[in-house]
């Protein structure tokens, strides 16, 4: 990034002194304290680490968080690419009316929507009393406080964080581009295989790895609609804080959190290094 | 290398348009456009803003399709045959290359799509980069080239597949004059060497003459003329061709007299004589335009009787020759140029002067549509 304004770099520094002052003060200072809980208790110690890595429950719960997250980070992906492209192709009112689409959600509390579910999932539910009122079944289904009905939700809160930023990689690709490819001998499906999919991959990168990370730490939604056979890792986090008053090991786990999420981000980054792939190298 | 381009059939059309119409909504964008063009041949599309060259050649190209109307490639319809199927190489403005792919891949591209084995693409991108000089970039990235570089690419990608037409939309207009020069003079070399046929937009005039075997000039999605630059310069068909190719005086006239040997006409300024655009009837009495290169206006001091009588207003110097403006009797203006030696060039303003001008250089165009 150069510097376009004329603004000297000690006068941009200064304006965001305010901001990271804040950040420090409200975010770093607080993760920092809590963190150092794990450690010291009260002299330093790795028994809280130590508990976690032998216990197999809670190994297992971090594996299938992981899980979790990987499943949903792959259908949202699925199920957002070709809605992304529809928004950035798309002109005038349709375009307003699907972008609406995908961002009311965004703008509606995760609780609200989390609870929307359950009214359609649940056993005398939407779903239910519509599939049974029209002959497909006998017996209402079994569909809240599944795994399914857990990666359904998600997808549904987490679309949003993976269309927006395929939507504007897509829409960063210049008119010309698809057609000279397509002058060029390409079908449509190897135009879109061969230069608009790679164009567009760091806008699918950058909603995988936000995608990823935001449903590794989900809390709200998994314990409402997978009810409490669905254990999340952030779900033993609240367990060991709120309810068993576990503070350290609560603190543990939360660290193992933190830095699997900071090494996925870091090895997202190297692994497919994103600015080569940028349009403007 | 790339023989497939040469001039295989004689003088059969490479291309032939019969009536072609697209409509943007109230906008008729190409509006009954019929058009040969011969294998080898260089043809320019020549017209103002607006006036339907980019639309012409995304129909001949296949991204949009015709309301209505024919076209022809080798004598097979290819009207509705899709953009990937049409065997036509296409330069655009802003070269369009793929800016993840390297220049190697960028050329390589056509070929991959129409399934060329590896060995067979590699030998033809090195040949098409050898064309246009680029051997040594095939490793570059797009963004690491300079304009006139990327501009090679994207003609070296538009040749590599040997397509029977090559199309180009302005593939000169970012570059800077000097390039655009330099550029011009290679790829009219180039398309010389492949005997390829091309169809070039541009709206540069000066472009379109110095590299065209004949130009299309276009008007409102019409042709206005087609011909070869010296016919358009010597013989313009309409004011609006003569006012858009090199410098031009226009002016009303009046018809008094048709005479085997000209025109003879009324003016403001004085009686003279022209000669009528071929293909326009004229009627006594009837309005005209009229249209007068100014090196072929002869200028001499002093006030001669058989001459229109004027005023010095300014004279211009422009280095190989020199403008004069003078003030005609009825105050209208006219330009001449005269050479910088010449007695005439160095006249003081408001000095009497008296102009004339050969019937065979005097353009009488139809009034009314210009
Ligand atoms: N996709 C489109 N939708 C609506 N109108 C269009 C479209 N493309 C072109 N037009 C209209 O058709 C007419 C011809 O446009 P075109 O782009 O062919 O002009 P041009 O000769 O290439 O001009 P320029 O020299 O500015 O590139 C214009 O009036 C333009 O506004
Ligand atoms: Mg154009």
């Amino acid at each position: 990034m150069s510097m376009r304004g004329g603004l000297s770099r000690s006068t941009a520094a200064l304006m965001a002194l305010p901001l990271a002052a804040l950040m420090i003060a409200a975010f770093v200072w607080p993760l920092v304290a809590f963190l150092s809980v794990s450690l010291f208790d009260p002299g330093f110690t790795l028994e809280h680490y130590a508990r976690l890595f032998a216990t197999e429950l809670y190994l297992e719960v971090l594996g299938e968080t992981i899980l979790t997250a990987l499943i949903v980070t792959a259908v949202t992906l699925l199920l957002g690419y070709p809605i992304a492209w529809m928004m950035a192709k798309l002109r005038g009112r349709w375009a307003w009316i699907v972008a609406a689409c995908v961002l009311i959600p965004l703008w509606t509390p995760v609780l609200v929507r989390s609870y929307a579910w359950i009214i359609i999932l649940q056993r005398r539910g939407v779903l239910n009393t519509t599939l049974a009122s029209l002959g497909i079944v006998d017996q209402p289904l079994t569909l809240l406080y599944t795994f399914g009905a857990v990666v359904l939700a998600m997808t549904h809160v987490l679309m949003p964080f993976m269309i927006l930023p395929i939507q504007s990689s897509l829409r960063a690709i210049p008119e010309e581009l698809p057609r000279a490819a397509r002058g060029l001998g390409a079908s449509h499906l190897r135009v879109f295989t061969s230069v608009i999919l790679p164009l567009s991959l760091p806008g699918v990168m950058a909603g995988c790895l936000m995608v990823f990370i935001i449903a590794l730490g989900f809390y709200i939604t998994p314990a409402l609609v997978g009810g409490p056979r669905t254990l999340m890792i952030s779900t033993l986090i609240t367990q060991q804080a709120f309810e068993l008053l576990n503070w350290p090991f609560a603190a543990s786990i939360s660290t193992v959190l933190l830095v699997l999420t900071l090494g996925i981000a870091i090895v997202f980054r190297r692994l497919l290094n994103v600015d080569r792939l940028s349009l403007h190298a | 290398m790339m023989t497939p381009h040469k001039n295989q059939g004689g003088d059969s059309a490479a291309l032939s348009i019969r009536s072609l119409v697209k409509r943007y909504g109230s906008v008729v964008a190409t509006d009954g456009v019929s058009l040969d063009v011969s294998a080898g041949e260089f043809m320019s599309l020549l017209g103002p803003s607006g006036s339907g060259k980019t639309t012409l050649l995304m129909l001949l190209a296949g991204f949009e399709v015709a309301d209505g109307g024919e076209i022809r490639m080798r004598d097979r319809d290819i009207s509705r045959v899709p953009p990937n199927k049409r065997d036509i190489g296409m330069v655009f403005q802003r070269y369009a290359l793929f800016p993840h792919m390297s220049v190697a891949q960028n050329v390589a591209f056509p070929l991959r799509m129409r399934g060329v084995a590896k060995a067979d693409r590699e030998a033809r991108v090195r040949a098409a980069l050898e064309t246009v000089e680029l051997t040594g970039y095939l490793d570059r990235m797009p963004a690491q080239l300079s304009g006139g570089q990327q501009q090679r690419v994207a003609l070296a990608r538009a040749i590599v597949f040997e397509p029977g037409i090559l199309l180009m939309d302005e593939p000169l207009g970012a570059l800077d004059r000097k390039l655009r020069k330099h550029m011009q003079v290679e790829l009219k070399e180039l398309q010389g060497r492949l005997g390829a046929t091309v169809i070039y937009v541009t709206h540069d005039q000066e472009e379109a003459l110095a590299m065209s075997d004949r130009v299309a000039i276009i008007n409102a999605g019409r042709i206005e003329q087609l011909a070869t630059p010296r016919e358009l310069y010597d013989a313009p068909a309409s004011a609006f061709v003569g006012d858009f190719i090199g410098e031009i005086n226009l002016f009303d006239a009046k018809v008094e007299e048709l005479e085997s040997g000209g025109i003879k006409l009324a003016s403001g300024f004085g009686p003279l004589t022209g000669t009528p655009v071929p293909g326009a009837t004229f009627s006594r009495g009837q309005k005209v335009h009229v249209g007068i290169r100014p090196e072929r206006i002869a200028v001499r001091a002093g006030a001669a009787s058989d001459g229109w009588q004027a005023g010095i207003r300014q004279t211009i110097f422009n280095g190989s020759n020199v403008t004069v403006y003078a003030t005609m009797q009825d105050g209208q203006e006219l330009r001449a140029t005269v050479a910088p030696n010449d007695r005439e060039a160095s006249l003081a303003r408001g000095e009497a002067i008296s102009l004339s001008a050969a019937p065979r250089d005097v353009f009488v165009f139809p009034a009314g549509a210009a």
